[in-house]
């Protein structure tokens, strides 16, 4: 079994100076947790771990840190690097370098390679995956995070990217076959056919050769020279050359045609820009309008309601209140800024599509179209040579626009004169043709030639477009194969893997969320007709509910996120028992948190774990649980060194430390301290009622009378003395317990060291019978059907069992 | 654990028929997924490729 000894890191992200993560104590294996204000540095270890693994950081790439803005600013990229010593019979080590000369390949020393087949699957979990599996309410996302905790991360990316290319190919064969089919209809338009193949074309092409005395010919190939020959007899007859180039404006024109005005929009437009502008400070005050919002929607979850999420502060007063009036006062402001965004889109849109319409009918070649149209092409340069500017204006942000004035450019006015020109110019087009046309020899050989150059041209383009279609679509087909068998097997992963570890999912929720007997069954539903959709279901009360997400509360469904991460880390990387939480459990209730520490201590008792947290409970929780657990304080962060780091001490060894050192007032504070915690925590699994203090201060005694009282009756037997009474009559008898109890807070009490020993030992007796070891928690009161049960967690500790008993009789 | 290659020589053996296929499709996919632009690159330099060869159906004789 692959186990850590210690993973150095150095020159990474925050951490400067080299930072050793012991994982062995008194010659034990063991794990480590440590402890530290937000930005202290500790998620940079979490990073480092990450990269060493996969050469790269997700969340972080996700929000554009680059791979080279990885190793710490100062160390210029060299020497940064993470380390891991094993104990193992045959990998001592495994370190990444980064590499200046390629940042995406790290310099890799050790035993790598045999390191990483042993740690496969994803054995680290940040309070902000966990975020995502809770607060995301895209069912892809939920989807990404199962897959990648089940090992599937790369087939999932794989596709990810791969349903992108497709439905961009996808897009792309249906814009081919829309010009294929286009082409078809306007061929059938011709020949009046329903078939569109090589013979029917050269069949039409030869009738009309025949027509004319000109060669008929055999292939299509041939087309060009009929085409030629036809445009030679066209030449020497001028009327039917002028025609035909009338004919083909009028068909440009009416493609060209409607156009609508722009000047009303730029007027409207002009006047919310100088509205706003007046309320330029407010503007400035829209981008914490998007904070506000998303500070409202998050706000409720949080549980401290009064530390503002976007700056930290603490507030005085109804933050959320607060944040909502502010977000209100800028609503009509906001509202009209949108507008000004709409109505600025729509218009660089319009502006967009005119451009096009002038570029399709601007590059005029006949003289006598140019001739008669001279003021109509002489307005289209017009507006193409300010056109552009008007579009890069639009694309601006409103902040970076000092003034706005497109209304008045000639561009508007010349776009208003060609709309109005509209019917005029339709006419004077369609009485040229008319005029042209009177004499029938001459409207048929120019009918017959605009026939030929349209089936030539036609006919090109269909056989071009079938070839690509065909090409397209095969590719199209087998990727949509591919992609399906993909999307089977990551599915089928998904369920078959839960199904494998659904016992323990299911085991760890219900020691998180203590043993809810009216929920059970989690499954997992792949959304049938969606490639990336999976949703819970749960037994509510024998029914089941879907999605489960909609009914559980958020703090079950942090539960589940961590069960599911914990379970898959239980079945995978089977040789290398290791797993980090990273913050994980702010997400959950302060009462829930001691609950991630007792299902670690029995389940995970044979895995090496670090724990990094910002919680100070939490933080003294697991000390006290795990004592024998490598623990550290990063204290204070700076950017010449890194983090401050030292190793820490829990409340019973600084108890302990304080007596040894002749410190009793210490000793003692820190002592009061520690029993006010455990005795509330006794309170808590005992159910024990204490007196209500309308001042909120209590003493001590208002903790340990009642819990003392509570044990008494519950564990009384007729004719018997249970250990624990002999022990808390030890622990009460004399007055310095008593004195201490009331005093403990007041420095100016005196106690001698001896007196807080001896409290101090003798409350270590009593917490050695009513604390397991194996589970770490207190034993708990409860009643099931009428009998009585004073046991811990797992049942180890179980105070009503004879062996705690002695006869008195 | 099965890893990507792995389920891809799968895949190749159980359609045979979409060996040539995957096999080029291979050179797109990474650790970090499908390459969709370079991939994209392709495709259009294929589609290209293939109006050159019917452009030349067209032209060969007629230019003779």
């Amino acid at each position: 079994m692959l186990k850590i000894k210690k993973i150095t890191i150095e020159n990474f992200r925050g951490l400067r100076l080299p930072v050793t993560i012991d994982f062995v104590k008194n010659n034990k294996s063991t794990s480590a947790l440590i402890y530290g204000r937000n930005g202290t540095g500790k998620s940079s270890i979490v990073d480092a771990w990450e990269w060493l693994h996969n050469f790269y950081i997700k969340n972080l790439n996700r929000d554009g840190v680059l791979l080279t803005d990885l190793p710490h600013k100062a160390s210029g990229g060299i020497n940064s690097y993470i380390s891991v010593d094993f104990q193992h019979t045959s990998i001592n080590s495994a370190t990444a370098t980064f590499n200046p000369k390629k940042i995406t390949t790290p310099t890799i020393t050790g035993e790598y390679n045999e390191f990483k087949a042993l740690s496969t699957y994803p054995n680290y979990l940040r309070y902000t995956d966990l975020n995502d599996f809770i607060c995301n309410k895209r069912q892809a996302a939920r989807y990404e995070y199962i897959a990648k905790y089940f090992g599937l991360e790369k087939f999932s990316l794989l596709q990810d990217t791969l349903q992108t290319t497709l439905n961009k190919q996808t897009i792309n064969l249906q814009n081919l076959q829309a010009a294929f089919v286009t082409s078809r209809n306007t061929i059938n338009a011709i020949t009046g056919l329903t078939i569109v193949d090589e013979a029917t074309v050269v069949k039409f092409i030869n009738t009309i050769a025949g027509k004319h005395k000109i060669t008929a010919i055999t292939t299509f190939k041939e087309a060009e020279i009929v085409k030629t020959a036809l445009q030679k007899i066209v030449q020497k007859n001028p009327v039917t050359k002028e025609l035909i180039e009338w004919q083909a404006f009028q068909k440009r024109q009416n493609q060209f045609y409607p156009i609508t005005t722009a000047k009303a929009n730029c007027i409207g437009l002009e006047k919310l820009f100088a509205d706003l502008k007046q309320n330029e400070e407010s503007i400035k005050q829209l981008i914490l309008s998007s904070l506000y919002e998303q500070s409202i929607e998050v706000m409720p979850k949080l549980e401290d309601k009064s530390k503002c999420p976007v700056c930290d502060e603490t507030f005085n007063g109804d933050l959320l209140q607060h944040i909502t009036a502010k977000h209100n006062s800028l609503s009509a402001l906001n509202k009209k800024k949108t507008e000004f965004d709409a109505k600025k889109s729509l218009l660089e849109k319009q502006f967009e599509g005119i451009s096009r319409k002038i570029a399709a009918i601007e590059a005029e070649s006949s003289s006598v179209v140019l001739a008669a149209f001279q003021t109509f092409f002489d307005d289209l340069t017009t507006i193409n040579s300010t056109l552009p500017t008007l579009i890069a204006t639009l694309k601006k942000q409103l902040k970076d626009l000092v003034t706005l004035t497109i209304s008045s450019d000639t561009a508007i006015a010349k776009i208003d004169t060609i709309i109005s020109n509209e019917t005029a110019s339709k006419k004077l087009v369609a009485d040229k043709i008319a005029a042209l046309s009177k004499d029938e020899t001459t409207k048929t050989l120019a009918q017959d030639y605009t026939n030929i150059s349209n089936i030539v041209d036609n006919f090109k383009s269909h056989s071009i477009n079938k070839e690509k279609v065909a090409y397209l679509k095969s590719i199209t087909d087998n990727l949509q194969i591919f992609f399906n068998s993909l999307t089977t097997y990551i599915q089928t992963e998904i369920q078959n893997t839960f199904t494998a570890i659904s016992a323990d999912v299911v085991d760890y929720f219900n020691v998180l969320e203590n043993s809810n007997p009216d929920i059970k069954n989690p499954a997992l539903k792949l959304i049938t007709g969606k490639d990336k959709a999976v949703e819970l279901e749960i037994e509510f009360v024998s029914e089941k509910i879907t999605p489960a997400f909609k009914f559980l509360s958020e703090s079950q469904v942090n539960s589940f996120g961590l069960a599911f991460f914990l379970a898959a880390v239980k079945r995978f990387n089977k040789d290398f028992k290791f797993f980090i939480l990273d913050d994980v459990v702010n997400s959950f209730d302060s009462f829930k948190r001691p609950r991630v520490a007792q299902l670690i201590a029995s389940r995970f008792s044979d895995f090496q774990v670090l724990m990094v947290t910002h919680d100070q409970i939490f933080f003294d929780t697991v000390q006290r649980n795990f004592s024998e657990w490598q623990r550290y304080k990063f204290t204070a962060w700076d950017y010449a060194t890194g983090p401050k780091c030292k190793p820490s001490k829990n409340y019973l060894e600084e108890i302990q430390s304080y007596i040894d050192d002749d410190k009793p007032v210490t000793a003692g504070q820190t002592l009061g301290k520690y029993l006010e915690w455990i005795l509330g925590i006794l309170c808590e699994n005992t159910k024990t009622p204490i007196p209500y203090r309308v001042e909120n201060v209590y003493t001590l005694s208002d903790y340990y009378n009642p819990i003392a009282k509570r044990f008494r009756e519950k564990l009384k037997l007729p004719n018997t003395q249970h250990k624990l009474f002999r022990l808390l009559d030890e622990f009460e008898t004399g007055t310095i317990f008593r004195n201490y109890c009331v005093h403990w807070k007041n420095e100016a009490n005196q106690f001698t060291t001896e007196e807080i020993d001896a409290i101090f030992e003798k409350w270590i007796e009593i917490e050695q019978i009513i604390f397991c070891t194996s589970c770490k928690s207190f034993v708990h009161y409860k009643n099931i059907s009428s009998t009585n049960y004073v046991r811990c967690d797992c049942g180890t500790v179980n105070l009503l069992d004879q062996t705690h008993y002695t006869s008195t009789r | 654990m099965t890893e990507l290659k792995d389920w891809i020589a799968e895949f190749k053996t159980e359609k045979p028929e979409l060996n040539d296929f995957v096999t080029k499709l291979e050179g797109f996919i990474s650790d970090t997924g499908f390459n969709t632009a370079k991939f994209e690159k392709a495709v259009e330099t294929g589609l290209q490729k293939k109006e050159e060869e019917v452009k030349k159906t067209f032209t060969t004789d007629a230019e003779n």
